[in-house]
């Protein structure tokens, strides 16, 4: 990490019109979730005995999560590998997962029928400690307060910067303090997700044969951990990509582009084991001209697409297709995701030839549903902003260096180096 | 230490060991919702011969109470509560009779001035200056006003001296009412019941002699240990309401499979009493839900003996308050409908379009920054 990389408050205006957009989501989500609470899931879910998890699990937790796992990705590169000069990425990373998580978190509270039950959750005599759930819940809820930690230090950084003496001493006692907790905090923040990760592949293994046979593996909690690293990876590099354009945050193409050959290889690692885990357990028979069929070439696809093009000079060195590649992970691990948790999963099951038994349930999201998904992004967004515009988070491009514009930012970052 | 309280009371002659004793004075203090060094200190008093005085009226009522109290079973708890307070005044239990018995209660009254416990068993009648109950002469009224007077506590056992009971049902001739009736301004336990828990009682003299307190009382005098909830709420067939397992009539199925009696008449959910927690005389199982009858109400006031036993009531407390909203899938409101798709498909495509466009256009300005470079 060279001197001048410092990360920093972006400041600026708070209620800027992308903000009101945003918040404006949320307002329509926030009304929709207070209907909710007083009236019920059904009245604004599709959720039923057959689908009982909605959207709501496979999008705003299951994929949230994963793009939130920027910080679990990025943390391993710099902090197991030592790979110091990711640093610069770790804070915008854990940012986006403790949002990420916390929203995650939060949409169960939404989607729990009988929501007032769960203070009862920290009660350890009633725990059941062979539920695949209990082990994602506490987990979850644990990373959610770690991450949270990990994010203090631009919080304490932003306040030792303050003009208020109050603040300034609060973040300059507590600064040091923190800083010398942070490798186990940091052993946490590495523990944590690697459990639960693989325990919501863990939660579908348990759905047996609800879900399509060619999903439905033993390898499923293997297969989301790898995935959620690549989408991690990809969100990084997207979310750096965007920070680039709109704040001038660093943007450092060489570092995205090595970044991005340990996600290739994530990505062709899920594509192997996928591929083989299909040809093993003889499930090729499944393979025919049916949907099934086309979602999973389709998803083989999008694995494929980013790893190759992460792996060409010619997108390397291209900001632009960097950023799509990096996008194409992250729906890679999405469409994963939601397939395995929404898409193909029956509440009747499968037939032995891979065909859906009718079970009279159908489902697609609500009205209610979308905008409930639609308004906890737009919030996780609009709380992105808010603390990398107060807080020092993200690492902006030298402002001593005189050519630095808007869109010029990889080469100069690369001269600077 | 080792047979403080046998020796005493001298009985281990009647075949009650130390243990069995410290169990009984336990177990009541238990029931008061006393802990259990509680129960070790009351059974402390009564070695020491601090046992409570206790002066026991009855009126109109079948004894039941007192009969009930006597057949309490193994150890013999009967002579054990006999021996546990020191009864001064029993005209179902003294050998003595007449003159002889009247002269007893005088002396008990003053020796123990303001420190006894009088226990009231049986409904006061009232009508026509409350002549149809005497007792040596004496109307139960007097008697009843002039006792409690220099009583320490009042504690009317039973539903007839609770709240009229038996004798106080339509048309109720006598004029019979309970004790906190005519003891108005005065704290009455009551201990409803038709029999009432020999416990409860146990529990409330022995708090009383040992710590001189009574037990937290609802405002119908009621300990709250006892009857702080309703049968419904603590009923082992209740797993079998909320599921919707009902006994539809005597004998058939579900009636032999042991369902919810509450379709039966049970007055369990409007009955205020502790009768699923504490065995009747440590039978367990030895009341009416337990032997496969409906509750019939006989410790509520308005219920017992008021409501016809096989009549149906509403439950007091059904479900979760309405504010909890419902389970049940409903999906009305932002339900099923074309926008909800057209709107769900609109995102998607927003989001896959946002990313296309702008991968297309950084790619392009990138493409013109390397250009110039």
């Amino acid at each position: 990490m060279s001197a001048h990389d410092h990360p920093k408050a972006i400041g600026g205006s708070l209620l800027d019109r992308s903000m009101l957009v945003l918040l404006a989501l949320f307002g329509v989500a926030a009304v929709v979730m207070a209907y909710r609470f007083f009236a019920g899931v059904g009245p604004v879910s599709n959720m039923t005995d057959g689908f009982t998890w909605g959207i709501w699990e496979p999008v705003n937790v299951v994929v949230f999560t994963g793009i939130g796992a920027g910080a679990y990705s990025v943390g391993l590169l710099c902090y197991l590998l030592n790979k110091g000069q990711y640093h610069g990425l770790v804070r915008p990373a854990v940012l986006v997962g403790a949002i990420a998580y916390t929203l995650g978190g939060s949409s169960i509270m939404i989607a729990l029928g009988r929501y007032w039950n769960s203070y009862l959750l920290p009660w350890i005599p009633w725990w059941n400690l062979s539920s695949a759930l209990l082990e994602v819940a506490i987990c979850v809820i644990v990373y959610v307060t770690v991450l949270w930690i990990e994010v203090l230090p631009s919080i304490l950084d932003g306040a030792a910067a303050s003009r208020s003496p109050r603040w300034a001493a609060i973040g300059k006692t507590w600064g040091p303090r923190l800083a010398k907790a942070m490798p186990y905090i940091i052993a946490l923040a590495i523990l944590l997700p690697t459990m639960h990760q693989s325990s919501l592949g863990g939660l579908m293994l348990i759905a047996g044969p609800k879900i399509h046979p060619l999903w439905h593996t033993a390898l499923l909690p293997t297969l989301f951990l790898v995935s959620c690293l690549s989408m991690g990876f990809g969100a990084v590099v997207a979310l750096v990509t965007i920070l680039n354009l709109t704040w001038n945050a660093k943007h450092d193409p060489k570092l995205f582009a090595d970044m991005s050959k340990v996600n290739a290889g994530m990505l062709l690692f899920y594509v192997v084991l996928r591929v083989a885990d299909v040809v093993w357990s003889g499930k090729l028979r499944f393979l025919a001209l049916d949907f099934p069929t086309l979602l999973f070439v389709a998803e083989l696809a999008l694995f494929l697409a980013p790893a190759l093009m992460f792996l060409s000079p010619r997108v390397q060195r291209n900001k632009g297709r960097m950023f799509g590649a990096a996008l194409l992970a992250v729906a890679a691990g999405a469409a994963y995701r939601v397939d395995a948790y929404l898409t193909m999963y029956r509440p009747a099951g499968w037939t032995a030839d891979g065909k859906p038994i009718a079970a009279g349930w159908n489902y697609w999201p609500s009205l209610g549903e979308t905008i409930v998904t639609v308004g906890m992004a737009a919030v996780g967004v609009a709380l992105f902003i808010f603390v990398s515009r107060k807080f020092p988070v993200v690492v902006v491009e030298d402002v001593r260096d005189e050519h630095t514009h808007v869109g010029s930012g990889p080469a100069k970052a690369a001269a600077s180096r | 230490m080792n047979d403080m309280g046998s020796e005493v009371l001298g009985l281990e002659t009647k075949g009650v060991s130390r243990r069995d004793f410290i169990k009984v004075c336990t177990t009541a203090a238990a029931a008061v919702g006393l802990p259990a060094w509680a129960g070790e200190k009351m059974a402390e008093n009564v070695a020491k011969g601090r046992k409570p005085s206790v002066i026991w009226l009855h009126f109109q009522e079948c004894t039941g109470c007192t009969e009930s109290l006597l057949r309490t079973s193994h150890p013999d708890v009967g002579a054990l509560i006999l021996d546990l307070v020191s009864v001064d005044y029993h005209e179902t239990l003294f050998a003595a009779a007449g003159r002889q018995i009247e002269e007893a209660l005088e002396k008990a009254l003053h020796e123990n001035e303001g420190k006894f416990v009088l226990v009231v068993e049986g409904a006061i009648p009232e009508k026509d200056g409350g002549i149809y109950c005497q007792v040596g002469g004496k109307k139960a009224i007097d008697t009843l006003n002039a006792v409690a007077a220099k009583a320490g506590a009042i504690i009317a056992i039973g539903s007839c001296a609770s709240w009229g009971g038996v004798p106080s049902a339509a048309p109720n001739p006598t004029g019979a009412t309970g004790a906190p009736q005519i003891l108005k301004g005065k704290t009455v336990v009551t201990l409803p019941g038709c029999p009432a828990n020999p416990y409860n009682l146990l529990g409330t003299v022995l708090q009383y002699a040992t710590f001189g307190t009574l037990p937290a009382l609802d405002d119908l005098g009621r300990p709250k240990f006892a009857y702080g909830r309703v049968i419904h709420e603590d009923c082992q067939r209740r797993p079998h309401f909320d599921a919707g397992r009902f006994a539809q009539a005597f004998g058939d199925e579900g009636h032999r499979n042991g369902y919810c009696l509450y379709k039966l008449g049970c007055k369990g959910p409007q009955t205020h009493a502790n009768c699923s927690l504490l065995d009747f005389c440590e039978v367990p199982g030895a009341w009416p839900v337990g032997i496969g009858h409906p509750c019939v109400g006989c410790t509520e006031q308005g219920v017992g003996f008021t409501v016809p036993i096989y009549t149906n009531l509403p439950v007091q407390n059904p479900t979760a308050p309405m504010a909890y909203p419902a389970i049940h899938p409903d999906h009305t409101v932002l339900g099923k409908s074309a926008l909800a798709v057209g709107v769900g498909s609109a995102v998607v495509g927003a989001i896959v379009g946002a990313g296309v466009v702008a991968t297309r256009k950084i790619s392009a300005d990138s493409e013109k920054t390397e250009g110039k470079e």
